[in-house]
C-alpha cells in the first residue's frame, strides 16, 4: 500500500517533503536557529521552516540576489566562487550557502538569534547543504 | 542647461528596468565600454522567454561613453516583482530610467505603467524614456499606442522602437534621456 501511495506522488513533491525534514532538523538539532529556507539560484521558493508563505517568498528572492552578489564580489576579485555568505548583527546571524545541482543549484539560508554559536552553526549549515545536494541528486532527471 | 561635466557622480546613474526577458542586460552588455557585471543565474522554473536561459537576480553594471564626452554608469534591475527590494536599493540616487518593453507580452503597456510606478518615487518621470523591443514580431500595440496611453494617463515620455542588440539604437535612448534633462534646464 504504502510503495503504490509513493508511486503516486510526483518525485518533485517528495523531493520537498524531504527538504522540508532536513530543514526542521537543522532548526531543531542547531541552537539559534531560527528559521531555515532553501531557495533556486533564481531566487524562487523550494523549502522553508516559515510558516507564512509570502515571508518564505520575499527571503527566497533575497537569498538567490545575496548569493549571487556575494558570487559577483568573489569573481571580481580573483577569489572564484564562494563558500558562504555570514552576516552577523547585534541580534543574530544569517547563513547563506549555495547547493551546488542542476540549473544553477539552491541557496540554503538560516537565520539564527543571539544563542547561535557561529562555528556550531556554519559546522551544521553545511552538513544539510551536503544532504541537500544528495537528496537532489539522487532524483531521477 | 545642467552642466553634465561637472555633474555628481550621482547624477551620471542611469537605471533599466522592465519585464523579464524585455533585454535590460543584453542592452548594457551592447552599449557599455568595458566588460560588465553581471549577477546572472539559470533559470530554474520554465518561465524562459525564448532562447533565454538566464536571468539577473543581483543587478548589471556597464559604463558608457557618449558622443559628447558623458560618462555614464549602467545598472540593469532584475525584471520579476519577487526583487523588487534590488529595484529600491538599484533606483537609490539615479538621475534617469530607462524601461526596456518586450511588445510580445500580454500587455505590454501595462509593463510600463508598473515599472514606472515602481520607480516613481525615486526617479521623476521627466527623466524616463521607454524602449519597446520586438515590434517586427509584434506590432501591435504600436509607438503611437504607448504615446496615446501615456499622455492620457501620465506626464508624455519618450517611447522610441529598439534593438537591444544593436548599440546604436541603446545609445540613442540614452542620448535622449539626457537630452530630456538639459532641455529642462534651459
Amino acid at each position: 500500500m504504502n510503495s503504490l501511495v509513493q508511486a503516486a506522488v510526483p518525485p518533485r513533491l517528495l523531493l520537498v517533503s524531504r527538504y522540508t525534514e532536513l530543514l526542521a532538523r537543522l532548526r531543531s538539532d542547531t541552537a539559534g536557529v531560527v528559521n531555515a529556507s532553501i531557495a533556486t539560484a533564481d531566487g524562487l521558493a523550494v523549502a522553508s521552516t516559515l510558516v507564512d508563505e509570502q515571508d518564505a517568498d520575499r527571503l527566497a528572492a533575497m537569498s538567490g540576489s545575496i548569493a549571487a552578489l556575494a558570487s559577483a564580489l568573489t569573481r571580481e576579485t580573483g577569489h572564484g566562487e564562494p563558500e558562504r555568505v555570514v552576516l552577523e548583527s547585534a541580534t543574530g546571524v544569517i547563513v547563506s550557502l549555495k547547493v551546488p545541482g542542476q540549473q544553477g543549484g539552491l541557496v540554503l539560508t538560516v537565520v539564527t538569534d543571539q544563542n547561535a554559536v557561529l562555528g556550531k552553526l556554519l559546522w551544521a549549515c553545511r552538513a544539510t547543504a551536503a544532504e541537500i545536494a544528495a537528496c537532489a541528486d539522487a532524483l531521477p532527471a | 542647461m545642467v552642466n553634465l561635466q561637472n555633474a555628481r557622480p550621482g547624477d551620471t546613474k542611469i537605471v533599466f528596468t522592465g519585464p523579464m526577458g524585455a533585454g535590460k542586460t543584453t542592452a548594457i552588455n551592447a552599449v557599455s565600454d568595458s566588460r560588465v557585471l553581471s549577477t546572472e543565474v539559470p533559470i530554474s522554473d520554465g518561465s524562459s522567454v525564448g532562447a533565454k536561459s538566464h536571468t539577473t537576480v543581483g543587478f548589471d553594471y556597464g559604463e558608457c561613453l557618449l558622443d559628447d564626452g558623458q560618462s555614464l554608469r549602467l545598472f540593469g534591475t532584475p525584471g520579476q516583482e519577487r526583487f523588487r527590494f534590488m529595484w529600491d536599493i538599484i533606483g537609490a540616487g539615479a538621475f534617469g530610467l530607462v524601461v526596456l518593453i518586450d511588445n510580445s507580452r500580454p500587455d505590454p503597456i501595462g509593463d510600463v505603467e508598473r515599472y514606472l510606478e515602481a520607480f516613481a518615487r525615486q526617479i521623476p518621470r521627466e527623466r524616463t524614456v521607454i524602449g519597446v523591443g520586438r515590434l517586427e514580431d509584434a506590432p501591435s500595440p504600436s509607438i503611437e499606442d504607448y504615446c496615446q496611453r501615456l499622455a492620457a494617463n501620465h506626464a508624455p515620455v519618450p517611447v522610441i522602437d529598439v534593438d537591444v542588440r544593436q548599440a546604436d539604437d541603446v545609445r540613442l535612448l540614452l542620448s535622449v534621456l539626457v537630452s530630456l534633462v538639459e532641455v529642462q534646464h534651459e
